[in-house]
């Protein structure tokens, strides 16, 4: 019974990790890019959420298609101005500037708002729900509900638009897609903003529930390299599910282990796919 | 002729050599930005009303007193560095600080190596006295001290038989959670679950139901002011009904943890907590204090702000006593510091000033001291209702 | 050595040992000291990140190691931090070889990923367990007993330097520097040409965590506070890469250089820009990247190049 609650509570964690971790798997699909800033952009998504909230009252259950977009655009500029002249450089430049980028997000946000903690205060996010004898958090459930929401989305797009089509192209084989009329450029601008979206409104869900400061962001970004691993680079169906099961082990360990012990076993399993199967569940090719 | 030279040489030299004139300012290092920015800021307060009173009165040794302030941004590494600006670079000979025990147990080696007086106006955690370093004062009471007031105050309700410690991993946390199991030991109290947690963690809910599972009859929680809110809140969604719930303090001891909107709002009603002082308490000069504060910022004052208050006032003392401003005097002043204040009277023995303890508890959105009797303002409510049956 | 690098390394360090004689500040003292740390600590991720071309960002559990070794050792056994700083290189050199076994197998951004992994992992088991006293963390023993020994210190710090200096000049250099850089201009290639890339890198990485690990040794007795979140947290691990990327990684005198302006920089802004140094540094690793991949070095040979030793048909 405390195992079942363990697991849901897992599970709805879960799909707020699968959202963001999708959006960091569209990206290395598409680019071949690991970017070091994904978190970052989740953090900014936070205080986008939270500003929006407390100066607009917009809520965050709906306004995460505003933060998406607001993100979706700030990820096409970062690409525009800076990611654009490395790519098709060495993975070492395009690790270092993505890091890079990530430590001028972080420190604007120290420079601006300091590093204190900002919360918002939903009555929904304090209240309690039961299913059957399990009970949870009903803003849990509305991220879940609107993360798995966001996750079909990105499949069904992927896979029945003219613009997804390109953008599996250029994630199969990049240099074959511009043969098929497909400006790669964009379409690399356009999956970059879209990964930043889903940072960016997955950090909108968490605002209600957590509390954001400019270091937020770190343990996201970790977490999400080890479920993109685990799914496979690049697979989103590969992220998405990765996300929920890294949700899960992290609300077992808390569980039965203590609640200290979850970033440990994220590392572990993070080093135990890299070295027994580094293609993930559902990647392609093994680096 | 050569004792000549010898000399001439000499004076040439002691400009050159480790000679150094200190400021005539006190440095103070407080978390103004990050996590414990809410102390950091009772803490300023208290110092800006000392630095009024003090002024008031002719300032120190015939001056107006100034403080230089350092933000540790709640970090113990960046509190070290602090030591390190405010006595390597403005050359401050007494410096008060941190807030926190992470961040105050680091500072402690950096004071001691440059032989300046620190004086701790905050951290609980007993190992920041551990070096037995003369140069190293204490004000507030220490964990040992909340967890002996806290099994006292049980004792006069009917002792629990079984304790759960809920606490955070730093310095904070694990000295109080060790303090109380001494106690708890003493008392005869079982310690059915034992959990840390880290701080910043979006869900405790694991642990929580964990705890709930072994159905503690009391909970001794050790936390700041978020992680408390997060607990309370927590605690209501995973149906968690001690009791009786107790804590060491801090976050769950200021202004903030009452309100809704900084913090656990009406799921922080009936929580118990140590407090080093309450606006209510006796010790002459509370009362108005209190409302000085609340008209000068808004807010009453909690503990935190009141221990800076004074740790002030003691080296406006001390130094006046001392006649300079130099490390070694000032020390020796502090150590023979014994002035009635609104803390409480006080007087450092072995480098710790001896500090009472009150108890008190959240109840209709206030705080009321319940323990000891002769500070006491209001009875105890209790038992705790159930998360179910309250609003 | 080759003269040109001879007659410049002499004066420098020559200047560094006269500092304590005319720079009387404690806090000027402080900085000439962290300029010295993180010029170890570039020179060492020089080795793997800038000759191997293998970035690394684990590198501070090597520093962590070292820290907390001369920390525990004085704990438990009572030894002594000279003792604790040996031991600390031992421990970094197994930690070295079983982390590089793991990681050196993979290629590009997992290799990067593994090592932070490795370096996390690290630091969560300081973390967690009572052993090293959790976020607590532990006091370590002054190198020298008297108060006020930081001069002395600093001097003590200095020897590490050169050490890191020759190692990285003989690197350069010879037979093991050649085959560095071929496995960073293509690995498969350099397989070809009947090198071991894995034992090559790995002699690198140890080589590497000696260094590293001493450096943390050092900081240890010097700061006296140390806990998992100031010796192993992974912004010193991007910290070395940045300075030996700023001032030219894969040179001799880059990340010196680089710890330099980095570090007085720092301190100059931290005056004005408490707040804003995380900014900088990201501003300054997104431009070194973007316009100055060869690092700071690169302007400063063009023209010493030139100045000193004209090519022939040239005047």
């Amino acid at each position: 019974m405390a195992t079942l609650q363990a697991i849901l509570n897992g599970l709805l964690v879960g799909g707020i990790y699968a959202l963001i971790a999708m959006g960091m798997a569209l990206v290395f699909g598409v680019m071949r890019l690991v970017n070091f800033a994904h978190a970052s952009f989740l953090m900014v998504g936070m205080y986008v959420a939270f500003f929006g909230y407390t100066l607009l009252k917009i809520n965050p259950y709906w306004g995460f298609v505003l933060v998406g977009g607001a993100l979706a655009l700030f990820g096409l500029g970062v690409y525009w101005t800076l990611i654009r002249r490395v790519m098709g450089q060495s993975d070492f430049l395009q690790i270092l500037l993505t890091e890079g980028i990530s430590l001028c997000l972080v420190g604007a946000a120290q420079l601006l708002f300091t590093g204190d903690y900002r919360s918002i205060n939903l009555p929904l996010a304090n209240r309690t729900a039961n299913l059957g004898p399990l009970n949870f958090n009903v803003a849990y459930a509305v991220s879940f509900a609107i993360a798995i929401f966001g996750a079909t989305s990105m499949f069904l797009y992927m896979r029945y638009t003219e613009m997804g089509r390109a953008i599996r192209a250029v994630a199969q084989n990049p240099g074959v897609a511009p043969l098929m009329g497909i400006r790669v450029q964009w379409v690399n601008g356009i999956s970059f903003a879209f990964g930043v979206a889903c940072a960016g409104a997955a950090g909108a869900l968490l605002l209600p529930i957590f509390y954001v400061n400019p270091t937020i962001g770190g343990p996201y970004n970790l977490k999400s390299f080890v479920i993109v691993v685990l799914g496979g680079m690049g697979s989103l169906e590969g992220a998405a599910l990765g996300g929920l099961i890294l949700g899960v082990t992290e609300g077992l360990t808390a569980y039965y282990w203590e609640d200290s012990y979850t970033q440990v076993v994220d590392f572990v399993l993070f080093l135990a796919v890299l070295l027994l199967r580094p293609q993930g569940l559902f990647g392609r090719k093994a680096p | 002729m050569r004792s000549r030279i010898l000399i001439t040489g000499l004076l040439l030299v002691a400009p050159l050599a480790r000679g150094q004139s200190y400021s005539a300012k006190v440095g103070v290092i407080a978390p103004l930005t990050g996590a414990e920015q809410a102390f950091g800021a009772q803490h300023e307060r208290g110092y800006a009303m000392a630095l009024e009173d003090i002024n008031a009165k002719g300032g120190v040794l015939g001056k107006p007193l100034e403080i230089i302030k350092y933000d540790d941004q709640s970090k113990a590494d960046v509190a070290v560095q602090g030591a390190s600006k405010l006595v390597d670079q403005d050359k401050v000979p007494v410096v008060i600080g941190a807030y926190s025990s992470q961040s105050t147990l680091a500072l402690v080696p950096a004071m001691n190596k440059r032989q300046v007086p620190l004086v701790i106006p905050t951290a609980t955690a007993d190992n920041v006295m551990a070096s037995k370093s003369p140069w190293v004062f204490r004000v507030c009471g220490g964990a040992d001290d909340y967890a002996r007031a806290t099994v006292d105050f049980l004792k006069t309700i009917g002792l629990p038989k079984s304790l759960a410690l809920i606490y955070e991993n730093t310095n904070f946390g694990q000295a109080n959670a060790e303090s109380m199991r001494v106690q708890a030991k003493a008392a005869k109290m079982a310690i059915v679950a034992d959990e840390a947690y880290a701080q910043a963690a979006p869900s405790y809910t694991a642990m929580l139901q964990k705890v709930k599972e072994k159905n503690p009859e009391a909970i001794y929680f050790a936390s700041y002011l978020l992680d408390a809110t997060q607990l309370m809140k927590q605690s209501r969604q995973v149906g968690l009904n001690p009791k009786i719930y107790t804590s060491a303090g801090t976050g769950f001891a200021i202004p903030a943890f009452i309100s809704p909107e900084k913090g656990a709002g009406k799921d922080a009603e009936y929580t118990f907590s140590t407090q080093q002082w309450m606006p209510e308490s006796k010790w002459p000069g509370s009362r108005e204090f209190s409302d000085r504060v609340k008209a000068r910022f808004g807010e009453y004052p909690s503990y935190h702000a009141v221990q800076a208050y004074v740790s002030l006032l003691i080296v406006a003392d001390a130094v006046n006593r001392a006649g300079k401003w130099e490390p070694k005097a000032i020390r020796e002043a502090i150590a023979k510091v014994e002035i009635p204040s609104i803390f409480g009277p006080i007087k450092f023995v072995n480098q710790q000033n001896q500090h009472p303890i009150l108890i008190t508890q959240v109840q209709n959105g206030a705080f009321a001291i319940v323990a000891p009797a002769d500070q006491a303002t209001a009875k105890p409510i209790l038992p705790t209702p159930p998360w179910s049956a309250r609003p | 050595m080759t003269r040109s690098r001879w007659l410049p390394a002499v004066l420098f360090f020559a200047f560094l040992l006269s500092l304590p004689l005319w720079m009387r500040d404690a806090y000027l003292q402080q900085i000439a000291f962290r300029v010295v740390i993180f010029a170890i600590l570039g020179l060492a991720w020089n080795l793997v990140g800038g000759y191997a071309g293998q970035l690394s960002l684990g590198h501070v559990a090597y520093f962590g190691v070292g820290a907390y070794s001369v920390a525990l050792f004085n704990e438990r056994l009572g030894w002594n931090p000279w003792l604790g700083t040996l031991a600390g290189i031992g421990l970094a050199c197994v930690a070295a070889l079983i982390i590089g076994s793991l990681t050196f197998r993979l290629r590009g951004p997992y290799f990067a990923l593994s090592t932070i992994a490795a370096a996390e992992i690290i630091r969560l088991l300081a973390l967690n367990l009572s052993f090293t006293h959790g976020a607590i963390g532990m006091i370590a023993p002054g190198l020298f007993d008297e108060p006020n020994s930081d001069r002395k210190t600093y001097l003590a710090s200095i020897p590490l330097l050169a050490l890191a200096f020759l190692l990285t000049a003989w690197t350069h250099d010879s037979r093991f520097g050649y085959s560095l850089r071929a496995i960073r201009e293509n690995e498969d290639t350099a397989m070809a040409v009947g090198i071991d890339p894995a034992r090559e890198k790995l002699k690198a990485l140890l080589l590497s965590a000696v260094l590293v690990a001493a450096a943390g040794s050092l900081y240890a007795s010097v700061f006296q506070f140390i806990g998992p979140d100031s010796v192993l947290a992974i912004d010193m691990s991007v910290q070395m890469a940045l300075i030996a990327m700023l001032g030219g990684a894969g040179t001799v005198w880059g990340p010196i250089i680089g710890s330099v302006v980095l570090t007085v920089a720092a301190e100059g802004l931290k005056a004005y820009l408490e707040r804003a140094h995380l900014l900088v540094y990201g501003l300054l690793l997104v431009m070194v990247v973007l316009f100055l991949p060869g690092g700071l070095v690169s302007i400063f040979k063009q023209r010493w190049f030139r100045r000193l030793r004209p090519r022939a048909g040239t005047t």
